[in-house]
């Protein structure tokens, strides 16, 4: 199969566009849909100081060297990575040299901000005492990343969620009966604004998670592909796998699904937004809650 | 015809019937096409590409790993 634009063997057939594209012009394909999405959505502002947060994965990496890339031409903006040491042995170590090595090659200042240090409990050592390790690590990567990225003066907190993921959380939160949490979704999910919050974006937002590896391998970025020890199996993975099912006896199903959802969510907005004012400061803490204690300092008293 | 299926640490060897696809080959083997990156013979294909006897597939698993 030939490429759409040129004579070169096609490295992908996107089946939801109907097209085939050799490697040079499925990079400036993604690219350019990356670039939409940033515009679309408004995502960065001319003089932004931008934070990725960098775990030396698939998505992140690429996410870091196409933002590179992009920022490069912007006079007034900046960049650099946090990458979060959880504190797991025998996984976070491999990923945290690949984040080291891929920033030094890209000339991009890096910060590795660690469970241990902040919290003072590795997530081995929670693992010890807790079932439920996914909940405390995803709500104290999630605090660290702000709070960290917040004190080294970032505007944008930028992730490398892409559609898959995306989707994933719609049908969990969906099954879950989770409707507010819906409203968390989209390319620029802050629904509080507040000077303690650094605003979240996700570029890759649109972009197949396939999509996002095949940048990756063609730019030839070093990725982490080992699995979490405590990963096991969620609800995510279940969900994950349905819509890979799906996908591939109905295709497309992932993109509709996806602007289905894009055309719901203003109105979730509106029915679930809540009000708005209810923002407090953690009793203990200090950090934005809308309880009178975080749910950090929650999960970390529960220890 | 027979083809080499790299998955993980696993090779799978596979009698396919002449012009078939990667995505056939894929199917014969029980790996879901949205779940890896493929390459024939070292280099990146669509799984859309034919395959002929002999030739060796290596699919990289791309699905996140929690």
């Amino acid at each position: 199969m030939k490429c759409w634009k040129c004579d070169k063997k096609a490295v992908i057939y996107r089946k939801y566009e109907g097209k085939a594209w050799c490697g040079k012009h499925f990079k400036q394909q993604f690219e350019a849909r990356a670039k939409e999405t940033i515009r679309k959505e408004e995502l960065l502002d001319p003089d932004d100081k931008v934070c990725i947060a960098l775990s030396g994965g698939m998505d992140s990496s690429a996410l870091l060297y196409f933002m590179n890339k992009l920022l490069k031409d912007w006079r007034d903006a900046e960049i650099f990575a946090i990458t979060v040491d959880e504190g797991i042995e025998n996984y976070r170590s491999e990923s945290l040299e690949i984040a080291e090595d891929l920033c030094e090659k890209l000339d991009v200042e890096h910060h590795v901000a660690s469970f241990k240090d902040t919290f003072g409990w590795k997530q081995d050592e929670i693992m010890e005492k807790k079932e439920n390790p996914c909940t405390y690590c995803g709500v104290l990567r999630r605090r660290l990343l702000n709070k960290r990225s917040r004190e080294l003066g970032a505007t944008k907190l930028v992730t490398g969620h892409n559609m898959d993921d995306e989707l994933q959380s719609i049908f969990m939160n969906y099954l879950k009966g989770n409707m507010k949490r819906m409203i968390r979704l989209g390319a620029k999910p802050a629904v509080v604004q507040n000077e303690k919050l650094v605003p979240r974006i996700k570029p890759f937002r649109n972009l197949p998670e396939k999509e996002v590896a095949l940048y990756s391998k063609l730019n030839g970025l070093k990725i982490h592909l080992k699995k979490c020890p405590y990963a096991g199996d969620s609800l995510r993975f279940d969900v994950r796998d349905f819509l890979n099912k799906v996908e591939v006896k109905h295709a497309s199903t992932k993109y509709t699904a996806l602007r289905a959802f894009d055309k719901l969510l203003p109105a979730l907005k509106e029915k679930f937004s809540g009000d708005k004012s209810e923002v407090n400061e953690c009793k203990r803490c200090g950090e934005i809650t809308s309880r009178e204690i975080c749910k950090v300092c929650e999960l970390l008293e529960n220890l | 015809m027979e083809i080499k299926v790299k998955e993980e640490d696993v090779t799978h060897k596979v009698q396919i019937a002449k012009d078939s696809k990667v995505k056939d080959v894929l199917s014969k083997v029980g790996i879901n096409k949205e779940t890896v990156l493929v390459e024939k013979n070292g280099q990146v294909v669509s799984e859309e590409e034919k395959v002929k006897d002999g030739d060796v597939i290596n699919t990289i698993l791309v699905v996140s790993m929690g």
